[in-house]
């Protein structure tokens, strides 16, 4: 009796693992979609109204989902504080602070970092081609996201089925 | 002043210090310039000054404080807001206005697009002028602008520095409130550098009366169209005309039935009269009353004020 309620637990466990990782691999696609959606969004308050950045953020910030939403309005606020000189360490610190419970991989962050070197400094033109550049690699991004969750989603929890039983035939 | 930390807060974190440390009376102060690698110059009622990094005040350059580079790039970002895009027009003309109306002027390498300025990269010298609101400062000069029809056409003739903008805005806020036996007039504000009513997001941050309509960093001509179809001003006030379309733009207004109050940089009436645009105003005797201001101990002192024929009233 104990034997099968502890092979039901390690089962389980171990398919959680395994749905836990496929989250994951959908959980990135979805918040690519959102930083997409904001860059968007950051895109048309500058080229139409030519917005600073602090009052851009702060538009966004209250029409998306978190924690993007507390990322763009505490970066506003620290930039009205005016506490970092350089407005690249300043993105790079709040990015660290607020998406690091994300889905987002490494590789995603250092890249919306490296917006931040070029966001807000140069003229206009150079501001919007920036920004599509990097809507362009946020495409690739989300295209190889996509497919990577497409093949490996299944993978993975079957993965995690297959070693709850492995590991309870070994076991017990 | 009520805005002193706002001014601090445009500077680097070090420029700062050193101002803070310097204790200036704001009230006072007229400039401070900032030059890359050179000492740090402040005006204070007409008097300059250089600061040490302690913020003394000091007279030899050798023991003055000379700017980093970097502090000027770090007050253009926090200037700019880290957003100097948005500041882009602008700075191509040389300035940019911050909350409460100060100028700060911008020199630095020029990037050309054709013959044309496209943008100021390499921003090395800096000078902040500050706008001071003086409140009754048109008292002595408003009794005559007042004729049997309601407000006269009023020209304030101006060399630079003397205190024309200062001038204008108080007018706009007697005029706006009501005063000396008079209602107050809606008056329409065509503010193109921001420097009458210091707009925030819009709103100004001076006190221009309570019957003033804003048209923020609007090209003058263009702005006194919309504001004539618009807001139905009853009196028009723009600063600093000078180009065809901002007197052509004026004449419409006065057809429409618009008082007219606006200033330009002169040093007479006859100074008025040498220049080719502005000659025929005088000579059909568009305006009724010139305000002539000159360069006195203190702000918007009155030379004289003259009716449309050139007779001398105070």
């Amino acid at each position: 009796m104990l034997k099968g309620f502890g092979a039901l637990l390690i089962m389980a466990s171990a398919a959680g693992i395994g749905a836990s990782f496929s989250r994951d691999l959908k959980g990135r696609c979805m918040e690519l979609r959102l930083l997409k959606q904001m860059i968007y969004m950051l895109r048309g308050e500058i080229k139409y109204t030519k917005t600073p950045l602090p009052e851009a953020f702060t538009s966004i910030a209250a029409r998306m989902k978190e924690p993007f939403g507390s990322f763009l309005e505490q970066t506003a606020r620290e930039m009205e504080s005016q506490k970092e000189g350089n407005f690249g360490d300043l993105w790079k610190a709040q990015i660290k602070a607020w998406l690091s419970g994300t889905c987002l991989k490494k590789e995603d962050k250092e890249q919306l970092g490296s917006l931040g070197e070029v966001l807000g400094y140069l003229d206009l033109e150079m501001q919007l081609s920036s920004l599509d550049l990097y809507l362009e690699q946020l495409e690739i991004c989300i295209r190889e996201a996509q497919e990577t969750a497409s093949t490996k989603q299944k993978l993975y929890q079957s993965l995690g089925v297959a070693g709850g039983i492995f590991l309870v035939i070994l076991l017990v | 002043m009520k805005d002193r930390d706002d001014i601090l807060h445009i500077f680097s974190r070090r420029i700062r210090g050193v101002l803070e440390q310097a204790d200036l009376d704001f009230e006072e102060l007229q400039e401070i310039r900032l030059r890359a690698e050179k000492p740090l110059f402040v005006r204070l009622r007409g008097e300059e000054y250089l600061l040490s990094e302690q913020g003394d005040r000091e007279t030899d350059p050798e023991k003055a404080w000379k700017v980093p580079v970097r502090e000027i790039r770090e007050t253009m970002e926090f200037v700019g807001k880290y957003s100097l895009y948005a500041y882009e027009d602008e700075l191509r003309q040389g300035y940019l206005t911050l909350q409460g109306g100060h100028r700060l002027g911008v020199s630095g390498k020029v990037v050309l697009e054709g013959d044309k300025v496209k943008h100021i990269r390499y921003i090395s010298c800096l000078n902040l002028r500050l706008s001071h609101e003086v409140i009754g400062c048109g008292d002595s000069v408003l009794p005559f602008l007042w004729g049997g029809t309601g407000l006269c056409h009023t020209l304030i003739i101006s060399p630079p520095r003397c205190g024309k903008t200062t001038l204008l805005r108080d007018l706009i806020r007697q005029i706006s409130n009501g005063d000396l036996g008079h209602p107050g007039h809606t008056v329409g504000v065509v503010d193109e550098r921001s420097e009458i009513c210091g707009c925030y997001q819009g709103i100004p941050a001076n006190d221009v009366g309570i019957r003033t309509d804003v048209m923020d960093a609007c090209p003058k001509a263009e702005g006194m169209m919309m504001m004539v179809r618009s807001m139905s001003p009853q009196v028009l006030a723009v600063d600093e005309i000078g180009g065809e379309t901002d007197i052509r733009a004026l004449e419409t207004a006065l057809f429409c039935g618009c008082r007219l109050l606006v200033t330009v940089h002169g040093s007479s009436l006859e100074d008025i009269r040498s220049k080719p645009l502005l000659r025929r105003l005088v000579e059909e005797q568009m305006f009724e009353r010139y305000v002539i201001l000159y360069n006195g101990s203190r702000t918007g002192m009155i030379r004289q004020i003259l009716d449309e024929g050139g007779k001398i009233l105070c």
